[in-house]
C-alpha cells in the first residue's frame, strides 16, 4: 500500500465499477482537502449525510466552512498542527454544519498524504456518524455529574450528622470528667477508665470522619493569612512531645536559613496535615527519631516555595503498597491496623488538604528504613 | 565564588527540566514560545534557518515536555507567570538582548516579559498575535463569547481528540513509509485537564491594556484567513504599540511557521 494521492482532476469514472461503488457508497464519509482547507473531493455518502451538492463544496468550500468555531479553533490549534507534524490524527469528535443548518455528529480520521508528480500534499479525512454515540456520551457525561452531586451531598450530609455526635460525645465527656472527680469505687472508677477510653477513640475518630466527609463535600476553604512559622512548627511537635517521649523518640525542628520568619498559608489546614503525618510517623516508629524540616527557596521576586518534610526512622512502606497509600481508608497492610489501629483516613485528609494547595505529597520510604513523606507550598513571597 | 558557580548550574539544570528546554548553537540569541495546543516541536521547520544563533526553545509550564506537576491552576491563573517563567529562562540561561519569537498566546507572554523587563530583549517576533481574542465593545477579536465556552465545552467532551494523539508516529522517509527509521516520537503532548484550563486563561483573557506599554522593538506577523487572530487584530496592535511594525504574510491560517515556515525564518531574519 502506497500513500500517493489522486490527482485531485480525476474522476472515480476511471476506476472499475465496484472499487466506485466502495468509493461513493461506503457507509462514511470521504473528503480530499487541500492543505489550505479547499474541499477538492467529497464522497456521495458525504453529501447524502450532508445535504451539499458536489459543487457547493469541491472547489468552493474549506473544511473550516463546514464546522462550527469550536471545531475551527480546534482545527487551527491542534489538527492542523498535528497533522503537519506528525500526518495523521485519530478519533477526534466534530460537528459538521450541514445544508439546512443541521449539525452532524462525526469521528474523523485524517491523513496528510504526499501529492502526486511534486504536487503539495493532500489531506483525507473519513467521517464516521457518531449521532448516536454523542447522545450515550452525553448520558455518560450527565451520569457522571449527578453521582459527583450525590458524593457531594452524601459528604455535607455526613459532616452535618458528624457534628450532631460530636456535641453528644462532648457532653458524655464533661460529665464522665465529673464523676471521675467523684469519690468512686474500685468498680465504678474501672467502669469509668473504659468509657473514658472508649470516649476519646470515639472523638478522635469521628473527628476525622467529619474531616474527611468536609473534604469531600468540597467545603473546605482555604484561609491563607500571615503567620509566625516557627512557633507553628514548635506547636505542631509539641503535641506529639508527650507520645514521642513515651516511647523515647528523639522529636526534631529543622528550620532552613532561607525561611522567612512569616509565610502566608492557611495555618490551621497546614497544621491538619503536619500533625497528621507529624503522627504517623511516631505511631510506625519504635526508636530513633522524627524531624520535621521545613526549608524555603525564591523561584522569583514574587513566589515562595516552602518545602516540608516529616522524615522518622520507623518501619518503612512497603514499595507496593506506596502507590495507593495515599487514597482513602489505606494502611500499611492488613496487619498494621492490628497493630497500630486508626483508621488510616489521615493520610487521604491531608492529600486533599494538599490538592487543594495545588499542591500533592511525595514518599520516600523502603520497609525497615523509615520513611520521609514531603510536599511543598507555592506561595506569595512574603 | 565557587558556590555561586554551583548555583548557576543548578539554577540551569532546574530551568531546563522544568521547562524541557532545547539551547544550541552560538551567536545572536533567539528565544521561540510555543502557543496554545502544542509544544516547542511546532518550531522545527523554523529553526534550522538560524544554524548561526544561539536558539533555546521551551514548552510552557503544562505543555509538552514540561514539568506537568508544576502546573498549578492557581499559579498559572493568568498569564503573567508564564511569562515569569521565560525571565526565569532568560536569568538562568543569562541571556541577554534576546530577540524573542512568540506564536499567539506565547506572542502576549513575551510581550508581558518585554514590558516588565525591557533591558532583556532587543526585539519580539509576535507571530499571529492576539491581545484579546473575543470582540468586545468597538474591537474586532475574532472570536465570540458563545464560541469561547463552545470551544471550552468542546475540549470537555473531546479528551480523545487529544489523548489519542499523543500516540507514537513514525517519522522519516514520507515518500517511502515503509523504509523510514521508525524513529518513533509524540508531538505535543497534553493533559486534559492542564488544556482545558490553558485555553481559559488564553481565550478568555484580555492583554490590551499592555500594548502601549511594550517599547521593545517589535514585529507583528499577520496571517491571511486566520480565524483565531483575524486582521484587524494586527492592525489594533501595529497602531497601539509605541515600537511595532506590522507584516502581512501570504501564509494562511494560525500557524504560518508550519504552513509557510521559509517566509516565517525570513521575517525574523529582517530583526537580527
Amino acid at each position: 500500500m502506497t500513500a500517493v494521492a489522486d490527482p485531485p482532476t480525476a474522476e472515480t469514472d476511471e476506476l472499475p465499477a465496484d472499487w466506485r461503488d466502495l468509493v461513493e457508497n461506503a457507509p462514511c464519509g470521504y473528503l480530499t482537502v487541500a492543505l489550505d482547507g479547499t474541499i477538492l473531493r467529497a464522497n456521495r455518502t458525504f453529501l447524502a449525510w450532508t445535504g451539499y451538492a458536489s459543487d457547493e463544496l469541491v472547489g468552493a468550500r474549506r473544511l473550516a466552512d463546514l464546522l462550527g468555531l469550536a471545531g475551527r479553533l480546534f482545527l487551527e490549534t491542534r489538527l492542523e498542527p498535528m497533522l503537519r507534524l506528525q500526518g495523521e490524527v485519530r478519533g477526534v469528535a466534530l460537528e459538521i454544519a450541514c445544508r439546512g443548518g443541521a449539525r452532524l455528529p462525526v469521528m474523523v480520521n485524517a491523513v496528510q498524504v504526499p501529492g502526486r508528480d511534486g504536487a503539495p500534499d493532500l489531506r483525507r479525512f473519513t467521517l464516521m456518524d457518531m449521532t448516536e454515540r454523542q447522545a450515550y456520551e452525553e448520558a455518560l457525561r450527565a451520569a457522571r455529574r449527578q453521582a459527583e452531586t450525590a458524593l457531594r451531598e452524601k459528604g455535607e450530609l455526613l459532616a452535618m450528622i458528624g457534628h450532631d455526635i460530636h456535641n453528644g460525645l462532648n457532653a458524655l465527656g464533661g460529665y464522665v470528667q465529673l464523676m471521675e472527680r467523684g469519690t468512686l469505687t474500685g468498680q465504678q472508677a474501672r467502669y469509668l477508665g473504659i468509657m473514658r477510653q472508649a470516649l476519646d477513640t470515639l472523638t478522635a475518630l469521628t473527628g476525622t470522619v467529619m474531616a474527611a466527609a468536609e473534604a469531600e463535600a468540597g467545603a473546605v476553604v482555604l484561609e491563607p493569612r500571615r503567620f509566625a512559622l516557627r512557633p507553628w512548627a514548635d506547636a505542631q511537635l509539641a503535641a506529639l512531645a508527650p507520645r514521642a517521649a513515651e516511647k523515647g523518640l528523639a522529636l526534631r525542628l529543622e528550620i532552613a536559613d532561607t525561611v522567612p520568619e512569616e509565610v502566608e498559608a492557611d495555618p490551621l489546614r497546614l497544621g491538619q496535615i503536619v500533625a497528621n503525618l507529624l503522627a504517623n510517623a511516631v505511631k510506625f516508629t519504635e526508636a530513633g527519631e522524627v524531624v520535621l524540616s521545613v526549608a524555603a527557596e525564591r523561584p522569583s521576586a514574587r513566589r515562595l516555595r516552602l518545602d516540608m518534610a516529616v522524615r522518622d526512622t520507623g518501619i518503612g512502606i512497603d514499595p507496593e503498597r506506596l502507590e495507593g497509600i495515599t487514597g482513602a481508608f489505606v494502611q500499611g497492610g492488613p496487619d498494621i491496623r492490628r497493630r497500630f489501629g486508626g483508621s488510616g483516613m489521615g493520610l487521604a485528609i491531608g492529600c486533599r488538604l494538599l490538592e487543594l494547595m495545588d499542591s500533592r505529597l511525595e514518599i520516600e520510604s523502603a520497609p525497615g528504613r523509615g520513611s520521609v513523606f514531603r510536599f511543598s507550598l507555592d506561595l506569595p513571597a512574603p | 565564588m565557587a558556590v555561586l558557580a554551583d548555583q548557576g548550574v543548578a539554577a540551569r539544570r532546574r530551568v531546563a527540566a522544568r521547562h524541557n528546554l532545547t539551547d544550541t548553537g552560538r551567536g545572536p540569541v533567539l528565544v521561540f514560545a510555543h502557543g496554545f495546543g502544542c509544544d516547542q516541536t511546532m518550531w522545527q521547520f523554523v529553526t534550522p534557518a538560524f544554524a548561526d544563533c544561539r536558539t533555546v526553545l521551551y514548552d510552557l509550564v503544562g505543555s509538552g515536555g514540561s514539568d506537568l506537576a508544576a502546573y498549578s491552576p492557581g499559579r498559572y491563573a493568568s498569564l503573567e507567570a508564564h511569562a515569569e517563567d521565560l525571565l526565569g529562562i532568560c536569568e538562568a540561561l543569562e541571556l541577554r538582548d534576546v530577540v524573542f519569537v512568540g506564536h499567539s498566546v506565547a506572542a502576549t507572554i513575551g510581550m508581558i516579559a518585554a514590558a516588565a523587563a525591557p533591558d532583556r530583549f532587543r526585539s519580539l517576533v509576535l507571530v499571529a498575535p492576539s491581545p484579546r481574542y473575543m470582540d468586545d465593545a468597538g474591537y474586532v477579536g475574532g472570536l465570540t463569547r458563545e464560541s469561547v465556552e463552545e470551544f471550552l465545552i468542546f475540549l470537555d467532551q473531546n479528551p480523545l481528540g487529544w489523548a489519542n494523539l499523543m500516540a507514537p508516529v513514525i517519522m522519516g522517509n514520507t515518500d517511502r513509509p515503509e523504509l523510514s527509521s521508525r524513529l518513533a516520537r509524540s508531538f505535543c503532548r497534553t493533559d486534559p485537564a492542564i488544556l482545558s484550563h490553558f485555553a481559559r486563561v488564553t481565550f478568555l483573557g484580555d492583554h490590551r491594556g499592555l500594548l502601549p506599554r511594550v517599547t521593545t522593538p517589535s514585529l507583528i506577523l499577520q496571517c491571511a484567513r486566520d480565524a483565531v487572530a483575524p486582521p484587524e487584530v494586527g492592525r489594533f496592535m501595529a497602531r497601539t504599540m509605541p515600537a511595532a511594525r506590522l507584516v502581512e504574510l501570504g501564509a494562511t491560517g494560525h500557524c504560518p511557521h508550519l504552513s509557510a515556515p521559509e517566509e516565517v525564518a525570513s521575517a525574523i531574519r529582517s530583526v537580527l
